[in-house]
């Protein structure tokens, strides 16, 4: 009986930890000129779903989330879209939030099909990006947010990314990823998006 | 002795309960990994993207066509409940006259859509009158 006071405690002190603590800078160190740098999400250029091109300098100032998906998609893509409405609605009043899907179907996705799925959904056409870009910049950035993503976690052999929604700060660093099918991981992801929203605030 | 027979009797109507909450398990299984990807876990649909299956009018007024949409797909714009759903069904050709059964009763029981029982039998002629 003694102890239920020390151990409830630490179980306070370590979930308070948890909980103010700051989001993790996902990204492969290295050095340039003796300075440690971090691998960040590469330059960018797309159109989306309303023919405007939208860059990596469009996006400057804002936090986004960023994910992979053809309008086809039989498998995983619905429940993911519903997530994300889910994310969408809850930070819909943020004026530095956006989210860009990129259609890994480019050939297939043009932008009247993307508008169309975006009107479908009945999405914030400037907040939520739905992007068509060459095939292989597409699945090279595919492959940058992934593997930024999952460099400080997972094993990437035979794992499956493709269901990731992936956040990015201002400074283009991966700061969390979630699985866009799984509703409480979702929810620990929104949790994320907040923190880190609240992170520019006090600065 | 009263008390182990009520027991008894409890457990026994537990297991009759759990069982009848789950008549449709494989039809539920088929619908988790084929179905609510789009149609989503409760049949609700996803806004003007995906039409729902549940409280819906459509899947009851085509009732005996729906194992040609899930082995063919559906390429043509639909309304259900007064809306138009225009996006591309793709076919599920793994899916045999069992699965097609089972994922209906399912569907038909969870979402009381008052249709009758369908058989792998009847199944299999309704695949043979697709368009």
């Amino acid at each position: 009986m003694r102890y239920v006071l020390p151990m409830f405690i630490v179980i306070i002190t370590f979930s308070a930890c948890q909980e103010s603590g700051e989001l993790p800078i996902y990204g492969l160190r290295y050095k340039e000129d003796g300075v440690e740098k971090i691998r960040k999400i590469p330059d960018f250029k797309f159109v989306d779903q309303l023919g405007d091109s939208i860059s990596n300098a469009d996006l400057e100032g804002k936090i986004y989330v960023a994910d992979f998906f053809f309008t086809t998609c039989p498998t995983i893509c619905g429940k993911i879209k519903q997530q994300e409405l889910r994310i969408a609605e809850r930070f819909k009043d943020e004026p530095n939030f956006a989210i860009l899907s990129h259609t890994i179907d480019p050939k297939h996705d043009t932008v009247e099909k993307l508008k169309k799925y975006a009107d479908k959904l009945e999405v914030d056409h400037n907040r939520w990006h739905f992007v068509n870009g060459p095939k292989e910049v597409i699945y090279d950035i595919d492959e940058a947010y992934l593997s930024i993503a999952m460099e400080s976690d997972e094993a990437p052999g035979g794992f499956d990314h493709s269901n990731r929604v992936i956040l990015v700060d201002k400074d283009r660093q991966v700061r969390s990823h979630a699985i866009g099918t799984d509703p409480k991981d979702v929810d620990r992801f929104m949790k994320d998006i907040q923190t880190l929203l609240d992170e520019y605030k006090t600065k | 002795m009263n008390i182990k027979r009520n027991s008894l009797l409890l457990l026994f109507a537990i297991l009759v309960l759990a069982c009848s909450q789950d008549r449709y398990k494989q039809g539920r299984v088929i619908y988790e990994n084929f179905c609510a990807n789009c149609h989503m876990e409760a049949g609700q649909g996803l806004k003007g993207l995906y039409p729902p299956l549940a409280n819906a009018d459509f899947p009851i007024d085509h009732y005996t066509e729906i194992p040609c949409y899930i082995k063919n797909g559906m390429n043509y714009p639909i309304v259900v409940n007064g809306k138009t759903y225009e996006n591309e069904m793709q076919p599920i050709k793994e899916l045999g006259p069992v699965e097609i059964a089972n994922v209906m009763n399912f569907m038909n029981f969870t979402w009381e859509m008052k249709q009758e029982y369908i058989s792998p039998d009847q199944v299999k002629t309704a695949l043979l009158k697709c368009k």
